[in-house]
């Protein structure tokens, strides 16, 4: 074993994980995850969305349970039950969203499930705030510990959950995404924070998307891809590209290609310098008949946000949007679906579908209007609607009067598309069409969207799953930060060019 | 093995049916004319002010919010008909304009809750208050019973040899008007969708708005309707007319098993449990037990009302815990729900 670079002396690590497996159901979240974590050191996690990070941190902190392996503590193996008992043992950590009592005090905030008892057991309320103050400075932040958490900016929820990390005798201290909601200067306060809590023996495991921070911050760096450990190595052997070709390095085997190159018809759908203030800035672009445009980004860059504004669920604050050539002001996916276009929202079984109801009401319920008279439902010719479609898209089912929640994610996917193309859309928007499903009713979701095309549709297919994106996408464009920063002909993407483009950092706008 | 939305509620309208059949005979063994049917068409007049009412509130339920000011629009609607009455209006004329005011004081109740997304329990009782006090300000302290004979005609008259009330047959109109509009339309289907879910709903081009203002300007409507039933039944007017029979609908509308929650129930099951509770009343009546004991009696049935969906599946857990868990998520669901 060879010293660190920084020169420091061997050490034995001070937290192992060993063989971590952990399944929800049929479903592996982890596989033989096994990685050792040093004291002094800055140790950064990353992967792509859904490579199981979090799920590791939740293992680890005890927020979920291993089904496998085990984590060794200084040497002693230990399964946290709550993440209270994991900070006992010196084991915290801050999530990308502090989870704070907005209505409490900094103070009580810090010291939340630890509170100093005083006289008859009472609460000890200037040793509370004194606690406080002294862990806040250690972050060297000057926050008034009894201002109360509600008025505060994320940044300083971001130190008040950190000092609470702190306030127990910390070891090993997990960052989760920490920066993707602070300004840059907020961001370098921080990352020097890290530094000094590296320097004094603290573990810190830092989990970002921005591989620039890794790169700046880390002493070694573990890569997660598809839920299993690819590689922890020191910083000083990896870089940019190689870490990205960790991160993404996964086969094309169970992707559908697509079929040879269409020939495109009319522009259908273009977008010019729409905006939605404080969300995403100048996004222009367009689709033509037959044509699948597919948006890569990160999680939160922004790619839901266009979608859902070109919908009329959030009303653009400026910008233009033409559809069929006609310009329109989007203002309710009613009046979008009336114009021609259908979305597919990403959380189906919140937006997408009415669970508790049938197949039948489900998919008829956009286009009731031209399924009744006089306002009264013809329920024989719904029904056969219902059935044509739920045939067409394959849902496997007894009948369509079965309620969708007793179906599988992929049936009520397929149930989803057959609802909205029921609309008969010119244009249909895809926000992670394969969410969720399993690989064989992927399979039939990209033979699916395929054919819409090749039918004439416009397709916009939001992915974050960066091999279905490249296999199925004409063109692809990237939103990083609520920008569209690149662009590339289906010929010349590539995982890591969409990767590096998607994980730029560029502070240039912040919410 | 799929679940089926429908197999569930003809069982629940025949519980009512039993149940409405037992308080019957309980009634008759109070009094021996408690069967005549002068007595029993007769009694249903007890119950159709609020039924009317729970018409409306069954609709408003459907979608998931509450009114609970119709009570108080009742009342802004008989003083308005006793000064029309005054003025020597003809109930042609005056009937109409009290159930478009009786719309408007619904439709307004709709805009605050459906347009400015304030929490329908909260508005509903300021309005229920407001518009209390409006009746109060437009009649006076003092009841006004001078009414013309025609405004007394829809809410007193019998016909068939004076057997059936008309108000029953107006009643009986409005239920299938209602029952039609909820389970046969597109807006009806509309209601329950945005019930379920109403993200989904809105998602999929449905106006979650104009349907919710919709559902509250209708409620209002039948409250109008209501009012004038009220003067012939009465042949009376005053600021606190109907005041506290909100219980009594309320409990109708979730007894008859539309879901506190919206989304699910049916208008044949309101009307069941309006029948029930009109039997139970009138028994009670009959047996002089009274009027608070009465009331803890309502209580305790909107309360059970809230109950039923959460303890019948607490009870197919129970005895058949197996078909609970190959119904899979749609169990997790219907008691998450609930």
């Amino acid at each position: 074993m060879s010293a660190i670079e920084s020169g420091q002396p061997i050490r034995e690590p001070i937290m192992a994980l060993k063989g971590i497996g952990k399944s929800f159901g049929p479903v592996k979240a982890l596989e033989d995850v096994g990685f050792d974590v040093y004291p002094g050191c800055v140790h950064g996690l990353v992967g792509e969305n859904g490579a199981g990070k979090s799920t590791l941190v939740k293992i680890i902190t005890g927020l979920e349970q291993a089904d496998e392996g085990e984590v060794i503590l200084a040497g002693k193996s230990v399964a946290f039950r709550t993440p209270i008992e994991a900070r006992s043992h010196g084991v915290a950590a801050v999530y990308q969203d502090p989870k704070l009592f907005p209505h409490l005090s900094v103070a009580e905030n810090i010291a939340m499930g630890a509170y100093p008892a005083g006289w008859l057991g009472g609460l000890d309320r200037r040793r509370m705030i004194e606690t406080a103050r002294h862990h806040l400075a250690r972050l060297g932040s000057d926050l008034d510990p009894r201002r109360t958490v509600a008025g505060l900016s994320v940044a300083e929820h971001q130190f008040v959950e950190i000092a609470r990390a702190l306030s127990a005798d910390v070891r090993v201290l997990i960052l989760d995404e920490p920066t993707s909601a602070l300004t840059p200067t907020e961001a370098e306060r921080l990352f020097a924070v890290m530094r000094a809590l590296r320097d004094r023996g603290t573990a810190v495991i830092f989990i970002t998307h921005r591989l620039e921070e890794i790169e700046a911050l880390s002493d070694t760096i573990t890569v997660l891809r598809d839920r299993r450990h690819v590689a922890t190595l020191p910083r000083a052997e990896v870089d940019r590209a190689k870490l990205v070709q960790l991160m993404v390095g996964r086969p094309l085997e169970t992707l559908f290609t697509r079929r040879d190159r269409p020939s495109f018809g009319a522009e259908v759908l273009r977008v010019e310098h729409l905006s939605l203030e404080g969300v995403f800035a100048d996004v222009s672009f367009s689709v033509r008949a037959g044509e699948i445009v597919g948006m890569g980004g990160l999680v939160g860059a922004g790619r839901t946000e266009i979608a859902q504004t070109l919908f009329g669920i959030t009303p653009p604050t400026s910008g233009d949007f033409y559809l069929k050539g006609e310009k329109v002001a989007p203002n309710s996916p009613r009046q979008m679906l009336g114009k021609g276009l259908a979305y597919l929202p990403e959380d189906r079984d919140r937006d997408g579908l009415i669970m508790p109801e049938t197949i039948t009401h489900n998919i008829t319920l956009p286009i009731l209007k031209t399924l009744s008279r006089w306002a009264v439902i013809d329920r024989a010719g719904e029904r056969r609607v219902a059935a044509k479609a739920s045939e067409t898209y394959n849902v496997r089912t007894p009948s369509v009067e079965a309620i969708v929640s007793s179906l599988s994610g992929g049936n009520r996917q397929k149930v989803a598309f057959a609802k909205w193309l029921a609309t008969e859309p010119v244009a249909l928007i895809l926000d992670e069409p394969t969410h969720g499903i399993d690989i064989g009713s992927k399979a039939q979701v990209h033979a699916m969207v395929s054919q819409l095309a090749d039918r004439g549709l416009a397709v916009v297919l939001i992915s974050s799953d960066l091999p279905e994106l490249i296999a199925m996408s004409d063109r692809i464009l990237v939103i990083a930060e609520g920008a569209l920063v690149a662009e590339f002909a289906h010929d010349e993407a590539t995982q890591e060019k969409v990767m590096l483009a998607a994980a730029r950092q560029s502070g240039r706008r912040r919410g | 093995m799929a679940a089926k939305a429908k197999r569930q509620w003809p069982f629940w309208e025949f519980t009512l049916i039993v149940a409405i059949l037992g308080a019957g005979a309980w009634s008759s063994t109070l009094s021996p004319y408690y069967l005549s049917v002068d007595q029993l068409f007769g009694s249903t007049r007890a119950f159709i002010i609020p039924g009317l009412l729970a018409l409306g509130l069954a609709v408003v339920v459907s979608l998931g919010e509450i009114d609970i000011s119709l009570a108080s629009i009742i009342a802004v609607g008989t003083v308005t008909l006793s000064k029309f009455s005054a003025a020597g209006v003809p109930l042609g004329v005056s009937a109409p304009i009290v159930v478009a005011i009786g719309a408007l004081c619904g439709a307004f109740n709709g805009l605050l809750v459906a347009k400015w997304r304030l929490p329908s329990l909260a508005v509903t009782l300021g309005t229920m208050g407001a518009y209390r006090g409006l009746a109060f300000i437009i009649g006076s302290e003092v009841g006004y019973t001078d009414f013309d004979d025609s405004y007394l005609w829809l809410g007193s008259e019998y016909i068939f040899h004076g057997i059936v009330p008309v108000s029953l047959i107006v009643f009986a109109l409005m239920a299938i008007l209602v029952w039609f509009l909820m389970h046969r339309t597109v807006y009806g289907r509309r209601c329950f969708s945005i019930g379920l879910n109403t993200d989904a709903s809105w998602f999929a081009g449905v106006d979650v708005t104009e349907t919710k203002i919709r559902a509250y300007a209708l409620a209002g409507a039948l409250a109008g309707l209501a009012a004038i039933v009220w003067i012939g039944q009465y042949g009376s007017a005053r600021g606190d007319n109907a005041d506290g029979s909100i219980l009594f609908v309320v409990t109708a509308v979730v007894l008859g098993g539309i879901d506190i929650n919206g989304g699910r129930g049916t208008i044949s099951g309101v009307v069941l449990a309006l029948f029930l509770l009109g039997t139970i009343r009138n028994g009670m009546g009959l047996a002089n037990i009274g009027g608070p004991t009465q009331t803890v009696v309502l209580g305790s049935l909107l309360v059970a009302g809230v109950l039923r969906p959460a303890a019948a599946a607490a009870l197919a857990r129970l005895s058949n815990p197996a078909r609970l868990k190959a119904a899979g998520p749609q169990g997790v669901e219907s008691s998450g729900q609930e």
